[in-house]
């Protein structure tokens, strides 16, 4: 039954949100955002307790690992791009973690954070079971990294095609990097939106910047 | 027909990507990405046998992140007090970490192409 709840207010607010998106194309519509604010409001209206929807809502989630697989498909599609253009790919996946590393934890000092909050904070750019893989390496707060890489991946979605714009990026290969390496899966939920390219670096760019990610944690644990 | 075939093949590929993390510690996700890249290029799996079930997954991904964000609200006491200073933090250090990336990409193919 609670299944049956969790699966029709997400559906209603989904579908809400494409509308909502297809007739204001502004890209802080995000649907991944608006609907969250449509079920909470949902929730509110309706007076059921937030905890009811959180204890079905795993009947939706469980289904991001086959979803995740599916990835695949720009990969094998873009192979040749991807393949020939290897070196700028590699040379991206460690920009991205040298610079995800270096500003998490400055900024983390700057605000003067204990050092397991920040260890809990620094693998928040790739996929949650990735980041917490990272998290049992270093110690840290569990549920804090989940809840930072979440809003990572809603922020990186909600701001790619500001920030592309920004820092003026003219390859499509180059955004997907930027994202997925970013902003793990969420982002490349945006970047698939934004062309076949960019999703397909995106996919291989969550799936590489995470290996690394939790292979350079290692590292960097054993020489202390 | 062709569809329920595919289909059929990637519930196998997730069950077999499942059963490999006894081994490899990785997520399923990731695991079995790698599978169907492997099944695509030689062959048992074809574009055309899943391409309704993946354009379909791939074009709505972002409902599944749903129920996610909405726990990030029952979640928010953890940060109680820092929760100001995360969400600068998450804000620049996301365009930061984006930005200069795709830009390196970005400058590095154009260096390439010369």
């Amino acid at each position: 039954m609670v299944y049956l709840f969790v699966i029709i207010i997400t559906f209603i607010a989904y579908f809400i949100s494409l509308k909502l998106k297809a007739r204001f194309s502004i890209s802080l519509l995000n649907p991944v955002l608006v609907s969250m604010f449509i079920i909470i409001m949902l929730l509110k209206v309706l007076r059921i307790d937030i905890q009811y929807y959180q204890s079905g809502s795993h009947i939706i989630t469980d289904l991001l690992g086959p979803i995740i697989i599916v990835l695949a498909v720009p990969l094998y599609r873009k192979k040749e791009l991807l393949k020939k253009n290897w070196m700028a790919i590699t040379i991206g996946i460690i920009t991205s973690i040298i610079v995800s590393f270096t500003t998490v934890y400055g900024f983390s000092k700057i605000f003067s954070f204990e050092k397991l909050l920040i260890n809990s904070l620094l693998p928040k750019s790739v996929t949650t079971p990735l980041a917490l893989e990272s998290l049992e390496i270093i110690g840290g707060y569990p549920p804090v990294t989940i809840l930072a890489v979440i809003l990572t991946g809603i922020t990186g979605a909600l701001l790619a095609p500001l920030v592309m714009r920004l820092f003026k990026i003219e390859s499509e290969l180059a955004k997907g990097i930027g994202i997925g390496a970013s902003s793990h899966a969420i982002g490349t939920s945006k970047a698939i939106e934004m062309s076949e390219e960019a999703g397909a670096a995106s996919g291989l760019a969550l799936g590489l910047s995470g290996i690394v990610t939790v292979i350079v944690l290692t590292i960097l644990s054993l020489l202390k | 027909m062709k569809q329920v075939i595919g289909i059929f093949k990637l519930v196998l590929i997730y069950f077999l990507a499942t059963f490999l993390t006894n081994w490899i510690s990785l997520p399923v996700g990731l695991i079995g990405m790698v599978i169907l890249y492997l099944g695509l290029s030689v062959g048992v799996v074809s574009l055309g046998e899943i391409d309704f079930i993946s354009n379909l997954s791939l074009k709505h991904m972002s409902f599944f992140f749903i129920p996610l964000a909405v726990g990030i609200i029952t979640s928010l006491t953890l940060i109680d007090g820092i929760i100001i200073e995360l969400l600068i933090i998450i804000l620049i250090t996301t365009v930061l970490v984006m930005g200069v990336t795709s830009k390196v990409v970005d400058l590095v193919l154009k260096g390439s192409e010369k």
